[in-house]
Formats: structure tokens, C-alpha cells, sequence
């Protein structure tokens, strides 16, 4: 029997939701209102890291010309960092959701599947804020506002959902054995530089193109830069490998971190 | 069974993934090792616990550091499953275990009471209502609006207790957290935690203090190695935990006293050994009877002649309270000059101390000087009860007053 939150047997469906909601609301509201209250620059956080990326980028392409495909390289650039600091954070912090929350997972019986969107709801708190910004760079560099740009919503879903497949995953392993806590700021610098984040689709052709297609983060991140950059709608097909491998992943990583997660309290 | 707030059927619980251990066991399936005992296959937390709880009674459960006490109650609380058997809890549990769990350093002490309610399952608008009773309670006044890092660890227990104990929970589970801030803070959550008893709600109540249960709990079970050894009223528990619980090698028999020169003191008499006997038959006891007299006799050797001195016993209980002390008279203290290797006896009549463990101190000093030595926990002692003297009592508190009732008609 479980009894997640200590819901009395009596309660009803609606009222057990209804809790759960609530309790995630506060908990994202802790979180957000607590993460930058010891700061000087407080929220400016949320996008400063999206902003040194750029100028990281941007510096490298002076040294080393990157085909931006006629676009200016900062917002070539920028349109696809904006949504990958946003899956990396959300992936990078999901273990640590779990870890951080330890002493009230070994007291209470709340739901585990929370903690996952809890991190995933305040890196996109994160996200919507530097999003901000990129809108004021295209705004800046006079990109025109295109019907592409209704493909965005869809884009961000996708992409929430892989940070959170990926993040669940690593997670049930994370726990017990804690090799990917410290891998996984390293692994996510590897994905980056295998996914078109600071280069151009078109760089990589021919034979590797469709083992490049299984990363399923790039379709995501490509139709970012394709919508915002050049009114574009995104590569049908990259979107749809992608999606099937995070189906596939969502289908192993779920029931694992379902069955991982009653133990969590047995080991954190 | 609508009465019923918590059953446990036939309990196992053993840390960790059940992979391992259920390889183990399909490994000696196949070598036809398989040993049908289910403890073969541990390290178990909990072995074969079962124990039901009725709506509106106080159970405490009792037993020392590893016993299985904080895995029961995890059981309970629903944070881990069992690996075998089934626990049923009927109502809104609390557990009172680390009451800071879920607070947050960087929020206000307001903004923390609506995030606890919130993990308790209430919603905001529940807490709102909450909120002043719960800030009045904890007494912190103005600090409510002031992050919790700049609390004291004191006030953030307040905070913590004060949220638990003023929910409305049908069921809570209690991890000896009532040692929370001072004096009055503590009579405060005491007389709550009545009112919630007497007003129906179900209280678990670990500790590793025996004395304890019996202020709250009408009955009890006392856990040793993971399994239930005996269960019963508080007094009842009392003996049991005294009998199975008493250490053999800290007792007069059983320790060393430590070598002189590891003790303090400046040595012009060293004691060197310790014994008590019974005062009627003269023999060598490490245990007596509610009310028995006894001798203590220590043994000293003398390494100057020492005069004027003070030599005392202290009797404390386990939690270190002294219960008694007693030193030597003015009067008697001329004719006890130490010239050579003497015997000190000390006869004291009638100890009225209730059944369980006790321990002794031993400490020699110059009359307004410094100490000559001194043996603190030098051993313990075990006070065993008879019927009537439990039954009088129910084991409850720590001294026996023989007392005298009748009925004054007029």
C-alpha cells in the first residue's frame, strides 16, 4: 500500500490532485523566490550564463570564422543558447532537486515524481527570462516576427520533456551511486558540441548526418534557431527521429526512476 | 474497524534495492542452499514486527540506538516500503522527525509555515487560517518576518514544532523531539500534546528513554535487534527494558575500575576497589530489591595519611539526573582519618529507588581542597522491583514513597 502525502483512504481522487498541486506550487515558489534573495544581481542570474556563453561564442568565431548562414553570429548564436542553458540546467539539476530535498523525502511521503518537475519548473522560470532577452536581441538586430515562430510552444514542449526524461534517468542511477553527479556537467559540454548550438546544421553531412539525427536534442535546438533566425518552420524529420528517441527513452527512464524512487529514503 | 489507526501485519524491512539480496536468494535456489528462514537473508532493520494501534491511543515504542525505532516510523510515515508484510494507517499521519525537513535557510519564518503546510497537504488557504495560531505559538514574534538562516537552531526547532503540533493531525509520529528550546517552550508542548491525546489524536512515541513513554503513552513495545520482545503498559515496559537491557560489564562485577594515574585527583589515596553487599546476608550484590539496605565498600590505599576529607557517592540515573548523593557527616569525619590501606563502608538503609538501572559516582576530596580522586560512572547498579511495590507505582517516576491511605469520613 502506498500512501503518498498521508492522504487519508477517505479523501477523494480530486482532493489527493489537488494537494499534489499545491504542493508543487509551493515548492516552485520556494524555490524561485529563495534561488537569487542572497544576491546582489538577484534574477539577473537566470540569464547571465546564456549571456557569457554567447560571448564566449562570439569571441571563438573571431578566431575561427563559423558559417552562421548569413545571419549576424550573435544571434545565430544566442537563439540556440537561450533554449540549450535551459535543457542542460533543467538536466543538471534534476538529481541534485532529489538530493537537495533529502531530509523531507526521509520524513514525508510525498510524491517523488514531484522533485523532477519542480527543477524542470524553475530552469524554465529561467528559461522564459533570458527568452526575454533573446527577444530583445532579434528585436535589436531587427529579425522580422514570423508565423515560424508559432512552432515555439511545440519546441519548448519537446525540449522540457527530453531535460526531463534525461534528468529522471540519470537520476535513479544518481542516487545510488553518485559517478554521474560529477560526469554530468561534463557530459552535458559533450552534447552541446554534438548538438548545433554553436554551429550550423549544415556542418555536418553526408553518412554521419543520420547517426547525428538520433541525438534527439537536435531538431529541438536547430527549429529554435530556424524559427527565431530565419522564419523558417523546423526540419520536420530531425524533429521526429528526435521525438522517437526520447519516446524510447521516456519508456525505459520512467518505469525505472517509478521503480528507483520508492528506495530513495532507503539510501539518500 | 473504523477504530483502527494503525495495523502492521508480520513487518520485514531490509535498506536498499532488493536486487542483491533476491539474486542471492535464486542463487542458493539454484545451488540448493535456499534456507527457507527469511533472517538468513538480512541485515533486517525490522524482523516479524506486528502490532495494531486504536484511534485516541498513545503507543510508545521503545528501545535502544539501532534497535529499529526510526525505521518504524519511517515505515509508518510511508517514505520506504516494506519488503515483506503490509502497514495500514487510517487517518492524516504526522511525523515529528526532523521538524526542520522542508524549510528553507533563505525564506521568512511566514513563508516557511505556508510551505510546511503545503508538504503536509494543506492548501493555502487552510494555512492562512493556520498561520496566527502557529506564529503565537512559536513566540517569535517579529522574526516570523526574518529569513530563517538568522534564526538560532533553537528558534528553528520552535518554527518546526510549533507547524507540527498545531495541524490538524489524526495520527502523529513523535522521535523524541519534545527536548525542543526551554524550559517553558517544553511544559508548553507538553500540555499540547495532552490536550491532542485527550481531543482523540493517535500518538507514536520513540525514544530511547524508558522514562519518557510513561507521561504519554498508555501502552508500549520495546524493540531489540529489529523484533518486538515485549509489549505491555509502560510500567510493564519499564522492567522488560531494564532486564534484557542492563549491561553486564558496566556492572561492580563486571568493570575495571580505571588506573589511577588515568584518573584525576591528587592521589593521596587511590581507591582501588569497589563492592556492594547486601546488609542482612554481608554477600556481594550487583542488584537489590525496591527498599533493601546496602553496603557499598570501597576499598582505598593510602599514599600519605590524609585526615580531614570528604568522600561522597552519587546515585544517578542513566540520563546522568542525580538522585541522591551522599558524603560523609562533620560529626563522623575525625574518626574516618586515613593513616594506612583502609576499607570506607558506607551503609545506607531502606533505598527506595524504583526498578531499573542506576549508576554510581565516586569522588574523595580535601576538606575545602583540592580533589584526591575520583571515578565518574564508576559502575551501575540494577534495582529490581517486587509485585507490590510495581503495582503500587506502576514503575512510574524514580523513588518509591511508601505511602498510607484512609478515608477521613468527616
Amino acid at each position: 500500500m502506498s500512501h503518498w502525502l498521508n492522504i487519508t483512504p477517505t479523501m477523494r481522487r480530486s482532493q489527493k490532485w489537488h494537494s499534489y498541486w499545491n504542493l508543487f506550487i509551493s515548492l516552485v515558489s520556494r524555490d524561485i523566490r529563495s534561488r537569487y534573495r542572497r544576491t546582489f544581481l538577484g534574477p539577473l542570474w537566470a540569464i547571465i550564463p546564456a549571456i557569457l556563453t554567447t560571448a564566449i561564442f562570439s569571441f571563438l568565431n573571431r578566431l575561427v570564422e563559423i558559417d552562421s548562414q548569413g545571419a549576424p553570429y550573435v544571434v545565430f548564436a544566442f537563439s540556440t543558447i537561450v533554449p540549450w542553458t535551459y535543457f542542460q540546467k533543467a538536466v543538471v539539476r534534476i538529481p541534485h532537486g532529489i538530493l537537495a530535498n533529502a531530509t523531507l523525502l526521509r520524513k514525508m511521503a510525498v510524491p517523488r515524481q514531484i522533485f523532477p518537475l519542480v527543477v524542470l519548473a524553475t530552469a524554465f522560470f529561467d528559461f522564459l527570462m533570458s527568452f526575454a532577452v533573446l527577444l530583445a536581441v532579434l528585436l535589436l538586430y531587427q529579425r522580422p516576427v514570423t508565423s515560424a515562430w508559432l512552432w515555439l510552444p511545440l519546441l519548448t514542449a519537446l525540449l522540457s520533456l527530453l531535460a526531463w526524461v534525461i534528468g529522471i534517468g540519470i537520476t535513479s542511477f544518481t542516487i545510488y551511486r553518485r559517478d554521474m553527479l560529477y560526469g554530468l556537467p561534463s557530459m552535458m559540454q559533450v552534447w552541446m558540441f554534438l548538438t548545433p548550438v554553436a554551429y550550423s546544421l549544415q556542418e555536418i553531412e553526408g553518412n554521419l548526418r543520420f547517426i547525428y539525427a538520433l541525438n534527439p536534442a537536435v531538431g529541438i535546438i536547430d527549429g529554435f534557431r530556424q524559427a527565431l533566425v530565419f522564419g523558417r518552420p523546423p526540419d520536420m524529420e530531425l524533429l521526429l527521429i528526435g521525438f522517437f528517441v526520447t519516446l524510447l527513452g521516456l519508456l525505459l527512464a520512467y518505469p525505472l526512476f517509478h521503480l528507483m524512487s520508492r528506495y530513495f529514503a532507503d539510501v539518500l | 474497524m473504523t477504530d483502527l489507526a494503525i495495523r502492521a501485519v508480520d513487518v520485514w524491512k531490509r535498506y536498499g534495492l532488493p536486487l542483491q539480496p533476491y539474486l542471492r536468494r535464486q542463487l542458493d535456489r539454484a545451488r540448493g542452499q535456499y534456507q527457507a528462514d527469511r533472517s538468513a537473508y538480512g541485515p533486517w532493520a525490522l524482523q516479524n514486527i506486528s502490532f495494531e494501534v486504536k484511534q485516541g491511543e498513545s503507543l510508545g515504542i521503545v528501545g535502544k540506538n539501532g534497535a529499529g525505532k526510526s525505521t518504524l516510523l519511517k515505515l509508518l510515515a510511508g517514505v520506504t516500503p516494506a519488503t515483506y508484510g503490509a502497514v495500514e494507517v487510517h487517518g492524516r499521519l504526522f511525523p515529528m522527525i526532523e521538524l526542520a525537513a522542508g524549510m528553507h535557510n533563505d525564506l521568512t519564518g511566514r513563508e516557511n509555515i505556508k510551505l510546511l503546510g503545503a508538504i503536509m497537504g494543506f492548501t493555502a488557504r487552510q494555512m492562512k487560517a493556520k498561520e496566527p495560531v502557529i506564529g503565537e505559538f512559536s513566540e517569535l514574534g517579529d522574526w516570523l518576518d526574518r529569513p530563517v538562516w538568522k534564526y538560532s537552531s533553537g528558534m528553528q526547532a520552535r518554527l518546526g514544532f510549533s507547524v507540527a503540533i498545531n495541524v490538524d493531525a489524526d495520527i502523529l509520529l513523535i522521535d523524541e523531539v519534545l527536548s525542543v528550546g526551554d524550559v517553558n517552550f517544553q511544559k508548553k508542548c507538553l500540555t499540547r500534546m495532552d490536550e491532542l491525546t485527550t481531543g482523540g489524536v493517535t500518538v507514536i512515541f520513540v525514544t530511547h528513554n524508558p522514562y519518557s513513554i510513561e507521561r504519554i503513552c498508555d501502552r508500549a513495545i520495546y524493540l531489540k535487534d529489529g523484533r518486538i520482545t515485549a509489549w505491555g503498559t509502560p510500567g510493564e515496559i519499564l522492567t522488560a527494558y531494564f532486564q534484557q537491557s542492563i549491561d553486564k560489564s558496566t556492572t561492580l562485577a563486571g568493570k575495571a575500575i580505571p588506573a589511577p594515574h588515568l584518573r584525576e585527583g591528587t592521589g593521596s589515596f587511590r581507591i582501588s576497589q569497589v563492592t556492594m553487599h547486601d546488609a542482612v546476608t554481608n554477600q556481594q550484590i550487583d542488584s537489590f530489591d525496591t527498599g533493601d539496605s546496602v553496603t557499598f565498600r570501597v576499598a582505598v590505599k593510602v599514599n600519605e595519611p590524609t585526615a580531614n576529607y570528604r568522600f561522597s557517592i552519587r546515585i544517578l540515573d542513566p540520563a546522568g539526573t542525580i538522585v541522591s548523593f551522599v558524603d560523609i557527616p562533620n560529626a563522623s569525619r575525625l574518626s574516618m582519618a586515613l593513616h594506612d590501606d583502609a576499607v570506607l563502608e558506607c551503609a545506607i538503609e531502606n533505598i527506595n529507588l524504583l526498578p531499573g538501572e542506576y549508576w554510581i559516582d565516586l569522588a574523595a576530596k580535601e576538606v575545602a581542597g583540592p580533589v584526591i580522586d575520583s571515578i565518574p560512572f564508576a559502575f551501575s547498579f540494577f534495582v529490581s522491583g517486587d509485585l507490590d511495590v510495581i503495582q503500587r507505582t506502576e514503575n512510574r517516576g524514580i523513588i518509591y514513597l511508601p505511602a498510607t491511605w484512609r478515608l477521613d469520613a468527616d
